[in-house]
C-alpha cells in the first residue's frame, strides 16, 4: 500500500472513531436518563446512531473505491 | 419457564410448529445439496473460494446477526438494560476497522484458517497451538450463547426440557457441518439473513401499525411501561460504570476483528476486491437491521409485551426469560403465523451461526492441531476432512455440556464474553502480525497468551461466573466486561517481550515482513488466489 493510501486509511479510521465516541456519548447519556425523557431523547439516540453508521459507511465506501481504482490502474 | 411449568406454544399452535419444521427441513435440504457439489478439501473449508462479495456480505451479516442480536439485544432492552445501545453501535466501528485493516490482507494471505496467516510470519508448533486454542476459546463462548438461545426457543415452542433441546440443536448443527461444510454453511447463512431481514421488516411494520405509525407514541408507551416496571432507576448494566461501558464498547468493536467464524469468511471470496465489498454490504445490512431492532422492536416489546400479564409467571418473570421478548411480541402482533415464522427464522439463525462456529472450531482442531502440529503437514485431503469431522464432533460435545450448564444466562452477555476473548487474544496477535515489523515470535506468543488467559480468568472471577454461577458473595474482579484491561495488557506484553527479544530487528524477519506486506496489500492485483501453504 502506498503512503497516501496508508494516510487516507488512518484518517478515515480516526474519523470513524471520533464520530463513534461522540455518538456513543449521546446514546449513553440518553440511555442513562431513560425512562424519564425517553420520548424526546430517543430522537437524539437515533440521530447519533445514524451519524455513526453514516460516517462509517461513507468512509468505508471512499476507502474501498480508492483501492479498487488503484487495483484497476495497476492491472 | 420450564416445560412442565407452562403451556408451550407448539402445543396450542400447530401453525407455528409446522412453519418451524418446514424452515429447518429447508436448511437440511441445502446441506444435502451442498454435499453433492463438493469435490475437494478447499470446497469443504472455503466453498471453493467462489462466493461473490454480495453473497459473502449476506453471509457475514448472517454470521453476526446471531441469537444475540435478535433475542439478546431486545431481551436486554426489555429488561430495562440500556447497554443494548453499545451492542448495536460498536460493531459498526468494528466493521469499519475490519475493512480498513483486516479484510484485504487476510484474503490475500490466508487459505483455510487465520492461524495460517500468522504462521506465514511465525512458523512453529507453539504458534499453531496458541492460534488453535484462542480460536477454540472464542468459539466455545459464542457457541454457549447460541445454545442457550436455541434451547430457550425450543422450550417455549415445543416444551422440550433444556438438555434435550441443546442436544437436538447440536445434532442439527453436526448435520449441516458434516454434510455440507462451508458451502452449506454459507448458503444457510445467506438464506437465513434474508429471512431475518424480512422478519425484522414485518415485525417493525406491525409494531408501528399498532400505534398508527406514530413513533413518538411508541416511545411514550415504552417510557410509561418502563416507569411502571423499573421506576426511575437511571443507568443499568454496563452504563452504570464508565469502565464497563468503555470495556464493552472495546470488546464489541475490536472483537469483531478477532472472531474466527467471521474472519474465515474472507477465504470464501475470489479476491481482495470482493472481500472489501463483502464488508460494505454486511455493514449496510447489519446497520439497517440494528436500527429497526433497537429503535422499533425493543421499544415495541417494552410497550406491548410488558403490559400483558398472561405472559409472565407467578414470580413476575417473562415466560422463557427476557431473551424471548421478541418471540412474544411476534405472537401479540401477528398471531400464530408471525410467531411461527419469527420462531423458525430465529432458530434457523442460531443453527446457521452454530454451524459457522463449529466450522471455525473444527478447522482449528483439524488444520492447526492435527495436520500442522501432530502430522507436521503430511496428510491427504481425505485425512484432513476426516480430522475436521472428528474436530466438529469434539466441539459439539463441549458446546452441549456448556449449553446445559449455562441455562438461563443472558444471551447478549454470553456473546459479549466471546467478543472479549476475541478482542484480547486474536485481535492483538493478528493486527500486530500484519502491521508491526518489530513483532517477534516470542512477543507474539507472550502477548497472545496473556490476552487469552487474562480475558478468560477475569471473566471467571468477575460477577457473572464467580457470583452468579459459583455463588460466591463478591467477585474478585469487580467488572463484568474485562476487555479494557485484558486487551491493552496483550498489546503491552507483546511490545515489551518483542523489544527485549534478541531476535528483535532480525534482518531476515524484516525481509519476510516486507514480502508478506507487499502481498497482503496488493489490492487484488497480485493475489487473486491465496498463498499456498
Amino acid at each position: 500500500m502506498n503512503p497516501a493510501d496508508r494516510k487516507l486509511r488512518r484518517l478515515l479510521f480516526f474519523t470513524c472513531l471520533a464520530v463513534y465516541l461522540a455518538g456513543m456519548a449521546v446514546i449513553i447519556e440518553v440511555e442513562i436518563s431513560r425512562p424519564l425523557r425517553a420520548i424526546t431523547d430517543a430522537k437524539y439516540a437515533l440521530g447519533a446512531y445514524c451519524l455513526i453508521v453514516g460516517t462509517c459507511l461513507a468512509t468505508m465506501f471512499i476507502f474501498s473505491h480508492r483501492l479498487d481504482s488503484s487495483a484497476k490502474r495497476r492491472a | 419457564m420450564t416445560a412442565h411449568a407452562a403451556e408451550h406454544i407448539g402445543g396450542r399452535s400447530p401453525i407455528a410448529l409446522t412453519m418451524f419444521v418446514v424452515i429447518v427441513l429447508i436448511t437440511i435440504a441445502i446441506s444435502v445439496w451442498a454435499a453433492r457439489r463438493m469435490r475437494s478439501a478447499r470446497d469443504f473449508y472455503t466453498a471453493g473460494g467462489r462466493i461473490t462479495g454480495w453473497q459473502n456480505g449476506l453471509a457475514i451479516s448472517g454470521d453476526f446477526m446471531s441469537a444475540s442480536t435478535f433475542l439478546g439485544v431486545i431481551g436486554l432492552a426489555f429488561a430495562g438494560n440500556g447497554e443494548a445501545a453499545i451492542y448495536i453501535a460498536s460493531p459498526i466501528l468494528g466493521l469499519a476497522f475490519l475493512l480498513f485493516y483486516i479484510a484485504e490482507p487476510l484474503r490475500n494471505l490466508g487459505r483455510y484458517t487465520v492461524a495460517q496467516v500468522i504462521s506465514l510470519r511465525f512458523a512453529g508448533r507453539a504458534v499453531r497451538i496458541f492460534c488453535a486454542l484462542s480460536v477454540l476459546a472464542v468459539t466455545i463462548f459464542y457457541l454457549i450463547a447460541q445454545m442457550v438461545g436455541a434451547a430457550a426457543l425450543l422450550q417455549i415452542l415445543v416444551g422440550l426440557p433444556n438438555s434435550v433441546a441443546v442436544i437436538l440443536v447440536a445434532a442439527l448443527m453436526m448435520l449441516y457441518v458434516l454434510l455440507g461444510g462451508m458451502l452449506a454453511t454459507t448458503w444457510v447463512q445467506i438464506i437465513k439473513a434474508v429471512l431475518l431481514v424480512i422478519c425484522v421488516l414485518l415485525l417493525s411494520y406491525a409494531s408501528l401499525a399498532r400505534v398508527g405509525f406514530d413513533a413518538p407514541l411508541l416511545y411514550k408507551l415504552a417510557a410509561t411501561q418502563l416507569l411502571l416496571t423499573h421506576g426511575t432507576s437511571g443507568a443499568t448494566g454496563a452504563l452504570g460504570s464508565p469502565f464497563s461501558a468503555l470495556s464493552l464498547g472495546v470488546a464489541m468493536s475490536f472483537g469483531m476483528a478477532g472472531l474466527p467464524h467471521l474472519l474465515i469468511r474472507f477465504f470464501t471470496v475470489p479476491n481482495a476486491t470482493e472481500a472489501r465489498r463483502s464488508v460494505l454490504y454486511a455493514t449496510l445490512i447489519i446497520a439497517g437491521v440494528f436500527l429497526l431492532v433497537v429503535f422499533v422492536l425493543a421499544y415495541a416489546s417494552i410497550a406491548f409485551v410488558q403490559s400483558q400479564p398472561q405472559l409472565f409467571d407467578a414470580k413476575g418473570q417473562l415466560q422463557g426469560g427476557a431473551n424471548m421478548a421478541v418471540i412474544h411480541l411476534s405472537g401479540l402482533l401477528g398471531g400464530d403465523w408471525l410467531l411461527g415464522l419469527v420462531a423458525a427464522v430465529t432458530f434457523a439463525t442460531i443453527l446457521a451461526v452454530v454451524a459457522g462456529l463449529t466450522m471455525a472450531g473444527a478447522g482449528a482442531l483439524a488444520n492447526d492441531l492435527y495436520v500442522q502440529v501432530w502430522r507436521k503437514g503430511e496428510t491427504s485431503d481425505l485425512q484432513q476432512v476426516r480430522a475436521f469431522r472428528a474436530g466438529a464432533i469434539m466441539v459439539t460435545i463441549v458446546a452441549v455440556v456448556f449449553g446445559i450448564l449455562f441455562e438461563g444466562q443472558s444471551i447478549a452477555y454470553m456473546v459479549s464474553l466471546a467478543f472479549t476473548v476475541a478482542a484480547s487474544a486474536n485481535f492483538p496477535v493478528l493486527i500486530l502480525a500484519l502491521y508491526w515489523k518489530g513483532l517477534t515470535r516470542r512477543g507474539m506468543l507472550a502477548g497472545g497468551t496473556v490476552g487469552l488467559l487474562s480475558s478468560v480468568v477475569l471473566i471467571v472471577i468477575g460477577p457473572a461466573i464467580w457470583v452468579n454461577m459459583l455463588h460466591h458473595a463478591r467477585p474478585i474482579f469487580p467488572y463484568a466486561y474485562p476487555a479494557l484491561a485484558s486487551m491493552p495488557m496483550a498489546f503491552l506484553v507483546a511490545w515489551i517481550v518483542s523489544r527485549s527479544d534478541p531476535a528483535h530487528g532480525n534482518r531476515e524477519d524484516g525481509l519476510l515482513f516486507d514480502r508478506l506486506s507487499e502481498r497482503a496489500q496488493s489490492h487484488g492485483t497480485l493475489a487473486t488466489g491465496a498463498v499456498s501453504h
